[in-house]
């Protein structure tokens, strides 16, 4: 952009800046730190708290900086005797009806209140009088506690939700002195962002009832990761006790995945990482599960594995959250050392030419897109994706586009979702009847005259873009996937080239799954194998007799009945993960403890393709193991020993052998990810950069 | 010392040496000048020769690793005039890769451990420094410890939630199994000798036959962990050379990851025969460089406690000094009185000796009713008592013969090496950083300050004893100016409230927790104030980055200097006089190696 | 100890093992080897006042060579540790060692790269003794449980020197290795 910039003047610094920028934001560019409540970069500015307050000159009282956009030649002061006078009393006023709560509330110690107190409230108190009082804390949803006495009328929470969630759930209630936050009458906060409230809140006002008392900031360690929720990648922070326990997690903004924001599953989803894990190796002894050591158990598994790998009747069903290194691991023993060609990391019905979504998607004409794309989109269109339960922080995105960049929706899937009200249009499809809608409404893209009832879609669609589709995996897992493949073709041929189609998997590491070739599609050495969901029927049918499973997933996403036939009929079971669950109703003859996100380093690949690292944050539970070392047992118990004995080795074998990974390195990835090639042939610039 | 005067030496400066000097930028500290590499011994000698005051006493040189800015490392330079009662900052930088500047030890011997000191940490080079080895760190260590790049070290500290994951470590080695791998005692330390005595010193060889001994690191006589090489002719003592570094704590290092609080408790223990006196010391450097002053109660306790310190250290020092000489009975009176003012210690704060009672901002708090009656009772008994180890000794002729002519340094040569306390005095250089550069009010006491005049170990016995003489004078001044007050600085960004008001009143609330959890802030800038404990010239030099921790937190202690100058006064003595000689320079290695 | 019916007035009846921890007990010669401030305490428990000499103690020998009891009174440096390791060889068996302070036993306040986090890395200890410094009293009760365990007999493979330890065991915190 060629604009002009502005130039003005901050506590004597000289600073350009384009024209519309807030003043607080341009004297954050020069590193000259304005006090904020209210103002968040995210949220569009109230100017409430005025705490931003700041003198410029010519005028006659002091001004928001968070709601003035800078002006040409502005001279601003806001470190002078007048600011400082304004900021004490400001803090003075908020502290007046303040809970004397530091101690027993959570925000301490990563309170902005305290801190700005500190820097540049009263040192002494000059209230004399009874403080207004509220019952408190109140459970105002499954997640959230309120405590109405802490809170500062920032009014963020409820800004949140009317203008990013889009769940308006909070309001303010009253006025003056007896002005509070509060839900609306009967309803809860239940919102699936409601925890993202925690994070804006700068006070203990409202806090996390899972994470109620999680401890005390500073004793807590501090360690980038990754969720593990969905396929989105949301970049997070690990709040660890002791080294040994999970007690938060914190959202870490990266534009590419997350924008900054988290969702509740996924944010309070830690659980499993400190309850309920396999803790040590255990072997099966008369019918029942007993404690062994790790030589034990790798040796009994190994020799299941054998057996069942040279009778041809193992199948090994991973799990796709496991890290990429685990699933190279895996995919390297089973296919150099046990030589076993079925090899899938779903037990669902996945359609063969779909397997790999992205590539379905890339075959069908379109180009490969990121998330980050969905924000600059005029037209946006999801495909049998619900996002609002399947990737909400994306949702979040697509309302943003919609709300505040303008963009246009269309909706297309079998009943009305959540965002079809945020939606131009929703296209109704009846199951089994995918392709033929989609092929209508590319008719109606493609040829104004096109009369199928779509033709305000069509003419939407016809606009000017740029076009992003979002693809959902229920499409692949459809029997029709061929002719909806061939339907979405005519789609990506009437909307036109350059149109983006970012493809929603189900895990957090499906895509890294499906690069590293963890399914049977692509295998030129042992040929076919089958996929996850043959397997199951072939171990009901007795021609796969031993099951190598890895992680719960497989099993859990899979049709139920068929998972118990399979299991009643199998001979031998090994498991490794890091919980056995509760409804597996067999006793694997193996349970190989492995760690979790949490207690291990590696790498997730997001739906899109970014390359994300975890940090290990915490010792792992018990005698857990990360997979891949697991694997290298293994292979040592098999008589072929790798040779990558660290995960950064085992990182670098992976990029030398997978052709999306090509140009990665350890190093590289920094705490932000980069991306990884989308696809060689028709790979646009944006997607391949980091 | 004010940063006017700074400015009239810089003026003057800038005469002589043009554009190379300027003045650093922080007109509310003391003001330093800043010097051209290239000029730094030029203008170190203006400094002791020409410069208004003639800085004969050198005070220390320490480095700062400004990590990320470069030039990277300032050295800072004090300078001390006793004619004319006031000191200089004088600094100037270097930089990455290979920091290198020139020595300044032919001009002031006193540099010369400074300088190693600054090589062993930090990494730089010192130009015809003659002796340029590792003082504190082992030899064959690795690394510059007090760069910012170089961790912290430690382990991880053990705690029942991680018990079974680091019990491993905490398990003593097989007998015979080394945990310093690669590192053979026995030959580390012939080589460290011959390499001594390669490094420059001169050796006469008269064809006779030298002994060169070991005394230490584990000794009675070294009062603490030094090691002694003496080079001997028969019983003469041809050299010395200390070797020190046993006692090597990291504080410095240690006092840049807490807050001052924290850091506070450090300094207890470095000199940790007068641990009041380094609180006193490091608090008074934390107030400056904040700017803030202690109420009028706090500092009239200050000085009593100082002085008990005083009092109580040379008693100690008495003590093991007779017990080293074979006058056994002392130690056993000294030690009678010293309980007596340790349990006035306890009263007050609760311990013996590592107080922490004297902290930035004043005093922890009050002192008991109990004090004062008991602070009387000593002040009534201590005279007669001082006056029982006299009899014992000042006349005792074994004492005498022991004692007098043993272990003499003249004036000139103390000065150069900035020997301090009694160790100066008894040479006859009548300076006391109380009367030189008055701190806490000790300008309005009336008190006399005892010189020698042989600069033996005799003279510096008599002026130890007159000091406690004199500090006794003190207390009892003091103690009847004390008026009921405050004892803390009423500062609620620095000092806490008191626990009454964090139940009513939000802001004081906050400021304890924030004040209590994270530490106060102190701002950018630098604190320094010299002060007198028992062994001689004690000051802390605080940077400051606008957080709650040090940035450098700088010791510059008596006994190193001290201790610097032991070879020159073992010259040509005899063993025997070797261990008076060492008890009279009156050393604690806790403050030598830091 | 007396066999009731075989009194012999002026006479002790009792076994070579107990005279023998009873006399080792009763007259430690305690190695003086103050570190740092610890052993400005321990100075003060040998002074009139708390007196070490009632519990036999009072011998501090300067060689090593000729104590029994090691008191590593304060913190032990990285340049320290081998002179401890050869001076504990040095002492002749049988011989104690007491970790007395904080610094000694654990680190105590310096977690750093310059300090030894507990002599017992080095040699094996009997008796720790925390405090910084600990009183005199304290280090009067350490004597005084050493005797206790002296007296007792117990086993303490961690000073063999004439056997090859196979396991290190320290006897005071009931752990096995």
């Amino acid at each position: 952009m060629s604009e002009e910039l502005v130039t003005l003047t901050i506590d004597g610094v000289t600073v350009r800046t384009a024209p519309g920028t807030l003043l607080v934001e341009a004297a954050a560019q020069a590193g000259i730190l304005i006090p904020v409540y209210c103002y968040h970069p995210k949220l569009a500015p109230v100017g409430a708290c005025r705490m931003c307050l700041v003198e410029v000159e010519g005028a006659p009282k002091l001004i928001a900086s968070c709601t003035t956009p800078v002006r040409e030649g502005m001279v601003v002061y806001t470190d002078n005797q007048r600011v400082r006078k304004a900021r004490e009393g400001i803090l003075e006023f908020l502290l007046v009806h303040h809970p004397l709560d530091c101690p027993v509330c959570d925000k301490g110690g990563e309170c902005p209140l305290q801190d700005f107190t500190y820097q540049f409230g009263p040192s002494r108190s000059r209230f004399r009088y009874p403080k207004r009082h509220w019952d408190k804390p109140l459970q105002i949803g499954p997640n959230i506690l309120l405590d109405r006495e802490r809170c500062i009328m920032c009014f963020r929470c409820v800004r949140f939700c009317e203008e990013i969630s889009h769940h308006r759930q909070l309001g303010v209630f009253q006025r003056g002195n007896n002005q509070e936050i509060g839900t609306f009458p009967g309803q809860p906060f239940d919102s699936r962002f409601a925890g993202n409230t925690i994070e804006l809140c700068p006070v203990g006002a409202l806090t996390g009832a899972p994470t109620r008392f999680f401890g005390r900031t500073w004793e807590i360690g501090h360690t980038p990761s990754v969720c593990t929720g969905c396929s989105t990648g949301c970049n997070i922070r690990v709040d660890s006790r002791h080294g040994s326990e999970v007690v938060r997690l914190w959202s870490r903004e990266n534009p590419a995945t997350d924008d900054g924001w988290l969702c509740d599953p996924g944010r309070f989803g830690y659980g499993f990482v400190n309850d309920g894990r396999l803790e040590e190796p255990l072997v099966e002894s008369d019918g029942q599960c007993v404690p062994a050591t790790w030589q034990q158990a790798i040796a009994r598994a190994g020799a299941v594995l054998e057996q069942h790998a040279k009778a041809g009747t193992l199948g090994i069903l991973t799990s796709p959250r496991m890290t990429s290194e685990e699933l190279f691991s895996v995919s390297k023993l089973a296919r150099t050392v046990l030589k076993v060609p079925h090899l899938d990391h779903t037990a669902r019905y996945v359609h063969p030419a779909a397997v790999d979504l992205r590539a379905f998607a890339a075959s069908a004409g379109f180009t490969p897109g990121t998330l980050r794309d969905i924000q600059d989109a005029r037209q946006i269109i999801t495909i049998g994706v619900d996002l609002s339960r399947e990737q909400p922080v994306t949702d979040l995105r697509v309302k943003k586009a919609v709300t505040q960049k303008g963009a246009e929706l269309v909706v297309v899937d079998a009943e009305e979702l959540e965002l079809s009200a945020f939606a131009r249009h929703t296209v109704l499809w009846q199951p089994g009847d995918e392709a033929a809608t989609v092929m209508s409404l590319a008719n109606a893209v493609a040829s104004p005259s096109e009369a199928n009832g779509m033709q305000a879609v069509g003419e939407l669609l016809r606009q000017e873009g740029p076009k992003v589709v979002l693809l959902g995996w229920r499409v692949g897992e459809s029997p029709d996937a061929e002719r909806i493949g061939e339907s979405l073709a005519a789609l990506a041929q009437a909307l036109g080239p350059g149109t983006r189609c970012v493809t929603i998997l189900r895990h957090c590491n499906s895509r890294g799954a499906l690069d590293l070739g963890v399914h049977p599609a692509e295998d030129p050495v042992s040929g076919r194998g089958m996929s996850g969901e043959e397997m199951l029927r072939a171990a009901c049918e007795g021609r796969i007799r031993a099951l190598w499973l890895l992680g719960e997933e497989p099993l859990q996403d899979a049709d139920p009945d068929l998972v118990r036939r399979a299991m009643e009929n199998l001979e031998a079971l090994v498991f490794q993960g890091w919980s056995l669950p509760s409804w597996l109703e067999r006793v694997p003859d193996a349970a190989l403890p492995s760690t979790t996100f949490a207690e291990m380093d590696g790498t997730f690949t997001n739906t899109h393709g970014r390359v994300q690292r975890i940090f290990r944050a915490i010792r792992p539970k018990g005698k857990s193991r990360p997979g891949w070392e697991i694997v290298n047992d293994l292979a040592q118990a098999l008589g072929h020993p790798f040779d990558s004995r660290t995960v950064e080795a085992v990182f670098e074998e992976m990029c030398a052998a997978t052709p999306a990974y090509r140009g990665l390195s350890w190093n590289s990835l920094g705490v932000a990810g980069r991306e990884s090639q989308a696809d060689s042939a028709a790979a646009a610039p944006a997607a391949a950069q980091g | 010392m004010e940063f006017e005067q700074t400015r009239r030496i810089f003026e003057k400066a800038r005469e002589r040496f043009g554009e190379d000097v300027s003045l650093s930028d922080r007109p509310n500290g003391e003001g330093s000048i800043v010097v051209e590499p290239s000029l730094i011994r030029d203008f170190t000698r203006w400094v002791r020769d020409e410069a208004e005051g003639s800085f004969d006493f050198f005070g220390e040189v320490c480095a700062t690793d400004f990590l990320g800015r470069s030039p990277r490392f300032d050295l800072t330079y004090t300078v001390y005039s006793t004619t004319a009662n006031r000191h200089l900052h004088y600094k100037t930088r270097v930089d990455d890769p290979d920091p290198q500047v020139d020595s300044v030890v032919d001009i002031f011997p006193g540099a010369g451990w400074h300088e190693r000191e600054i090589f062993d940490m930090f990494g730089v080079r010192f130009h015809g420094h003659p002796d340029l080895r590792r003082i504190l760190m082992p030899e064959h260590w690795r690394g510059h410890p007090l760069r910012k790049d170089y961790p912290l070290g430690g382990e991880e500290v053990q705690f029942s939630s991680n018990f079974a994951d680091i019990t491993p470590q905490t398990l003593p080695p097989a007998p015979g199994e080394d945990i310093f791998l690669g590192w053979d005692v026995l030959e580390t330390q012939p080589s460290s000798y011959t390499q001594l005595l390669e490094s420059g010193a001169e050796l006469e060889h008269d064809g006779e036959g030298r002994m060169v001994i070991n005394m230490g690191p584990q000794h009675p006589s070294t009062h603490g962990v030094l090691r002694l090489l003496l080079e001997l002719d028969g019983e003469n003592v041809v050299k010395a050379v200390p070797d020190i570094g046993f006692l090597h704590t990291g504080i410095e290092k240690t006092g840049e990851s807490l807050n001052y609080q924290q850091a506070l408790t450090l300094t207890d223990r470095m000199d940790y025969l007068s641990p009041m006196g380094n609180n006193l010391a490091f608090s008074l450097s934390v107030e400056r460089l904040i700017g803030l002053e202690p109420p009028e109660r706090a500092t009239i306790l200050r000085v009593i406690f100082a002085e008990l310190t005083r009092i109580q250290s040379h008693l100690v020092w008495l003590g093991t000094h007779a017990l080293d000489l074979g006058a056994m009975s002392a130690f056993f009176y000294c030690f009678r009185e010293r309980d007596q003012i340790l349990d006035m210690f306890e009263m007050v704060s609760g311990v013996r000796m590592m107080t922490s009672y004297i902290c930035p901002g004043g005093l922890r708090e009050d002192v008991t009713d109990d004090f004062v009656p008991a602070l009387e009772r000593f002040l009534k008994v201590f005279p007669d008592r001082l006056g029982e180890y006299e009899t014992l000794l000042t006349r005792n002729p074994i004492w005498l013969e022991r004692t007098q002519g043993v272990g003499k340094i003249s004036a000139e040569d103390a000065v150069a090496y900035g020997v301090s306390g009694a160790s100066l005095r008894g040479s006859g250089v009548r300076w006391d950083v109380r009367k030189a550069e008055p701190y806490c009010g000790y300008d309005t006491y009336d008190f006399e300050v005892p010189v020698g005049t042989n600069g033996d170990v005799y003279d510096r016995y008599l002026c130890r004893i007159e000091e406690m003489r004199q500090s006794h004078r003190i207390i009892r001044q003091a103690l009847s100016r004390l008026q009921p007050g405050p004892v803390q600085a009423e500062e609620r960004k620095v000092v806490p409230p008191p626990k009454s008001e964090i139940g009513q009143s939000m802001e004081s609330l906050i400021h304890h927790f924030l004040i209590t959890t994270i530490g106060f802030v102190a701002p950018p800038g630098e604190g320094h104030v010299p002060t007198e404990t028992g062994r001689g010239l004690l000051s802390f030099y605080i940077v400051g980055d606008g957080s709650p921790k040090p940035y450098r937190m700088r010791a510059r202690t008596p006994s190193f200097a001290n201790l610097q100058a032991l070879p020159r006064m073992l010259e040509g003595c005899l063993v025997a006089d070797a261990v008076a000689t060492i008890g009279s320079i009156d050393i604690v290695l806790g403050e030598i190696d830091r | 100890m007396a066999n009731s019916h075989d009194v012999v007035p002026g006479v002790v009846f009792s076994t070579v093992d107990k005279v023998a921890r009873w006399a080792q007990s009763s007259s430690l010669w305690p190695f003086a080897f103050g570190l740092a401030c610890c052993a400005i305490e321990m100075m003060s428990t040998v002074a009139g006042r708390f007196d070490i000499a009632r519990f036999g103690a009072e011998v501090f020998r300067a060689s090593p060579r000729q104590a029994d009891l090691m008191i590593v009174a304060g913190r032990v440096s990285m340049k320290m540790g081998p002179v401890i390791k050869r001076l504990y060889d040095q002492m002749p068996d049988p011989k104690w060692v007491i970790a007395m302070g904080a610094c000694s036993s654990c680190g105590g306040v310096f977690n750093n790269y310059a300090i030894i986090q507990g002599v017992d890395k080095v040699i094996p200890v009997d008796v720790y003794v925390p405090g910084c410094p600990p009183n005199p009293d304290a280090l009067l009760y350490a004597v005084t449980r050493l005797q206790e365990k002296i007296r007792s007999g117990e086993a303490r493979p961690g000073h063999k020197i004439l056997e090859p330890a196979q396991e290190v065991i320290t006897v005071e915190s009931g752990r096995t290795s």
